[in-house]
């Protein structure tokens, strides 16, 4: 049970030195088609994708973070960590702040 | 005039509509009871998952100036083909259990090294080496952010869909049934009056006759 990654090409590269596989995208077409076909592959237990193009194809990352266990879909930051763009404590506050 | 249901206000309407306010209100009280639920788990993790939040720039840009670094040294095709036999070995295995119909995800990942880099020594260099390590610590780091962060994700946008369907009942639905109750109601009280009203006159008129 593997870990693949989508990413820039120093991501790919750093993850494949400890055994994960991973392709490197240079746009949004390839990101897509990259995580439509890892999401075919029953191997992937985890689906890492750089936030750079997470956020290229938001409303489907959203769906899968939401539906998927195979593989788990995750977030990372690429090659210019940049802080993420909603954190979770954003989201959190969000989620109650209705209440309040 | 209030919010009311479109419906024929007869006595047959009133007792049905009651029937299912009731239904609406258990509904309500479940849906309350899961925010309840989804909040506490919620908050249990958010704490950690905030930390982890923290931890995750530092590892990442450690890893990432380590591979800068590496590439520069040795060339990316280098590395590539190093890595092509790499020296560690994991297993993810991913379970989960369900919070409230929520599936919510436990990540093991069992890291095994091994000893000896299958590369020759003459290949190594200790930026190679640096870049290895910063990038295991990135690899150890996931096995423990990968199920908090879903997890929190999973919790949160649930919790917000919860929260919407709550609020749903509690400024639309139940108060549009409490409405039109309370208006066949008055109508029905309305047309008793009435009623009586027109008994007694028919009563007077038998009587005078």
């Amino acid at each position: 049970m593997s870990i693949f990654v989508i990413g820039d090409r120093d991501t790919v590269l750093g993850f494949r030195l400890v055994g994960a596989h991973g392709t490197p995208v240079k746009d949004k077409e390839a990101a897509s088609a990259e995580l439509e076909k890892a999401l075919q592959n029953e191997d992937i237990q985890l689906l890492l994708i750089t936030r750079e193009w997470s956020d290229a194809l938001r409303e489907r990352i959203d769906r899968l973070k939401m539906d998927r266990l195979q593989p788990i879909v995750m977030e990372i930051p690429g090659k210019s960590v940049e802080p993420p763009e909603r954190s979770l404590n954003q989201l959190v506050r969000r989620a109650i702040g209705i209440n309040i | 005039m209030a919010d009311l249901l479109n419906v024929n206000p007869t006595r047959g309407t009133l007792l049905r509509l009651k029937d299912e306010l009731k239904g609406v209100r258990t509904r309500h009280d479940l849906l309350d009871r899961k925010r309840e639920v989804l909040i506490q788990e919620l908050m249990s993790r958010l704490e950690k998952a905030e930390d982890l939040e923290q931890e995750s720039r530092d590892y990442f840009q450690a890893a990432h100036q380590a591979i800068q670094k590496a590439r520069m040294r040795m060339g990316s095709d280098r590395i590539d083909w190093i890595s092509l036999s790499p020296t560690v070995r994991f297993d993810v295995d991913v379970s989960a259990r369900t919070i409230m119909g929520l599936k919510i995800p436990s990540v093991e990942i069992d890291i095994q090294p091994s000893d000896t880099p299958p590369y020759g020594v003459s290949d190594t260099s200790a930026a190679l080496d640096e870049a290895r390590e910063k990038w295991m610590d990135v690899l150890r780091f996931l096995a423990d952010a990968s199920d908090v962060f879903t997890s929190v994700w999973r919790l949160a946008m649930e919790l917000r869909k919860t929260q919407r369907q709550v609020n749903a009942l509690e400024s639309t639905l139940i108060p549009r049934y409490r409405n039109t109750i309370r208006h066949i109601e008055s109508r029905l009280e309305e047309e008793e009056r009435e009623e009586i009203v027109i008994a007694k006159k028919v009563k007077e008129m038998g009587e005078s006759r």
